[in-house]
């Protein structure tokens, strides 16, 4: 590692904070569980119908404080912040290249693994304050409108439950890791910005129809490999947050961690290679 | 492993070769630039200067070739001695300049504050440090370009047509910084232009790439010497008739027509002007004028570069 790293991130978190997708990603991480919490807020209370084997039940819709940080988390890492991240991580890498700002870097007495690491950790310091940032606001905001902790069905003790929520919503940043060094791998290949979004926009949905095929096949063909198969597809592998919230599973933790070397080996690999303008 | 000696040339390219599929972009380059040389890189557009240039600094990959920077041959560990600029220096526009030269300084792993004011006092920049570079003209950003180069204290300054965009003004406090900095802190400075006017006016030594190819190196005299070998003569003469007869039977003369103020223009090949003076007076023409002028770095371009190659 070069002797000037820390000050290589240092100036790679001023560039990633200052930037529109960097302050953004902050607005929206305060923005999202917001909106989130007030609409679960005024449907609280308010009469559902389900229908199970023919038999219809009414009921109403009931929310505390656990579950509603689980739909905070839900609705965070679907899209926006997923987005954000990855336009963040795009103009990083592809940006500054196209820019011909990565070549300013790349004339200094740095290898160029350093370079790509210095700027992977600015990306996940913005995950990581984005995540801190979407946590405290629901905490605070849902503790105001939900109250605190009630029992949940599956963990005896209220705190557990909160507990549980917290640790969920804090491994949101395993998935931001996986998903920033997915889009830097990406964006090793593709010179622009957009092309970088579109592209992990692309590989997301063909995973997306992979994962449904597979689950199909499993259900429908009762084809056994099809069911250990989608365990490895990025949805699975994105969504490890969700699954703690039920149990805890360290197989799909390894297959994350292994997910995120895959793509830092082709991401460095590549961009030890490239050609820069 | 670095080799500290006084005969280690600052650069030293061997056969360095870039291709792009089947076509050449540079090939075989060879170039030695001595410490304290101010080197000047010219050629035509589309020659391949930027590519050998982004090739040496490790920008591009080499297909061949290695490039030596005072002896190291480690490319991360010989960039430590370099500061450059690639053709139009690029910057965080959102931010100001101060902060793009932080930057630079943070991957540099050496420039305090202290040497960010020196280098943006250097090129006169220390009064708009502070203002986005996004609200600078094409001049401020060439002349933070060349501040940023500078940071740290490079030993050798790699520069790509760093007058681009300036006035004339600006263009000479260009070549008055760099000759300053070669005579004063002893800097050796490799630049590339196809300003001929301008590389004549600054450079101790010259190479000249065609089709990425070196066609000739050298002073400025010395391959003007080389490779032309013929001298312009302007000569004022009272008959111009008679003038013309006693020079068609003159060896190594030839007319080449008409040169300033109605002067006749010859050119001479292995002969000196006296000779031709003394011929004419003795004819009986009378001689008002007679002024040599000695071959050009343009004229040398031209002939060099407008070869096929290989052949020069």
């Amino acid at each position: 590692m070069p002797r000037q790293f820390f000050a290589m991130l240092r100036v790679e978190l001023l560039k990633v904070f200052s930037r529109f997708s960097g302050w953004a990603t902050l607005l929206m991480a305060i923005f999202v569980p917001l909106v989130t919490l007030g609409f679960l807020h005024l449907i609280n209370g308010s009469a559902t119908t389900s229908t199970v084997q023919g038999h219809t039940s009414m009921g109403l819709n009931s929310f505390d404080l656990v579950s509603a940080m689980k739909w905070c988390m839900r609705s965070r890492n679907v899209l926006l912040l997923p987005l954000l991240l990855t336009l963040a991580t795009a103009l990083s890498v592809s940006g500054e290249r196209s820019e011909r700002t990565l070549r300013e870097l790349l004339v200094r007495p740095v290898p160029r693994w350093s370079v790509l690491a210095a700027k992977q950790l600015a990306l996940w310091a913005l995950s990581a304050t984005s995540i801190v940032v979407s946590l405290a606001t629901t905490l605070a905001v849902g503790y105001w409108l939900f109250g605190g902790p009630a029992m949940d069905q599956s963990v005896a003790d209220p705190d557990e439950s909160l507990n549980r929520a917290i640790l969920g919503f804090l491994l949101c940043f395993v998935s931001d890791v996986a998903l920033i060094g997915l889009a830097t791998a990406l964006a090793t290949f593709v010179s622009s910005v957009g092309g970088v979004v579109i592209a992990l926009a692309f590989t997301l949905i063909l995973d997306l129809f992979g994962y449904a095929l597979l689950n199909l096949l499993a259900m429908v063909g009762n084809m056994s490999w099809a069911g250990t198969a989608s365990h490895y597809t990025l949805v699975s592998l994105l969504t490890v947050w969700d699954h703690w919230m039920d149990e805890f599973n360290p197989v799909q933790f390894a297959e994350v961690f292994g997910f995120i070397a895959l793509v830092w080996a082709i991401g460095i690999a590549r961009f030890s290679r490239t050609d820069v303008p | 492993m670095r080799l500290v000696t006084s005969d280690v040339p600052a650069l030293a390219v061997n056969g360095l070769s870039r291709f792009y599929g089947k076509r050449a972009a540079v090939r075989k380059l060879d170039l030695r630039v001595q410490p304290g040389d101010l080197y000047g890189f010219l050629g035509p557009n589309g020659a391949g200067k930027t590519t050998a240039i982004r090739a040496i600094l490790g920008l591009i990959a080499r297909s061949k070739g290695t490039v030596e920077i005072f002896g190291e041959r480690d490319m991360v560990r010989q960039r430590a001695e370099v500061g450059a600029m690639v053709e139009t220096p690029a910057f965080n526009d959102w931010l100001s300049g101060r902060a793009n030269l932080t930057i630079a300084a943070a991957y540099a792993g050496r420039g305090s504050a202290a040497d960010i004011d020196e280098a943006l006092d250097r090129v006169g920049l220390r009064d708009r440090a502070k203002e986005k570079v996004r609200g600078y003209s094409l001049g401020m950003r060439q002349r933070l370009g060349i501040a940023r180069a500078l940071l740290g204290r490079p030993k050798l300054l790699v520069l790509d047509e760093p007058t681009n965009g300036l006035d004339p003004r600006g263009m000479r406090e260009v070549r008055e910084l760099l000759t300053e900095l070669v005579r004063r802190d002893g800097l050796t400075v490799f630049v590339s232009s196809h300003l001929l006017s301008e590389v004549e006016a600054m450079c101790t030594r010259v190479g000249i790439l065609d089709r990425g190819e070196l066609r000739a190196e050298g002073t400025v005299q010395e391959l003007v010497q080389r490779l032309g070998g013929s001298t312009d003569l302007e000569v004022g003469v009272s008959d111009r008739p008679a003038a013309l007869t006693v020079l068609s039977k003159l060896e190594g003369v030839t007319v080449e027509g008409d040169g300033e103020a109605g002067r006749m223009l010859l050119k001479l090949k292995g002969l000196e002007p006296a000779v031709v003076n003394r011929a004419l007076v003795l004819a009986g023409v009378e001689v008002s004028s007679l002024v040599p002028r000695a071959g050009t770095l343009e004229e040398l371009f031209l002939s060099v570069t407008s070869s096929e190659p290989g052949v020069a």
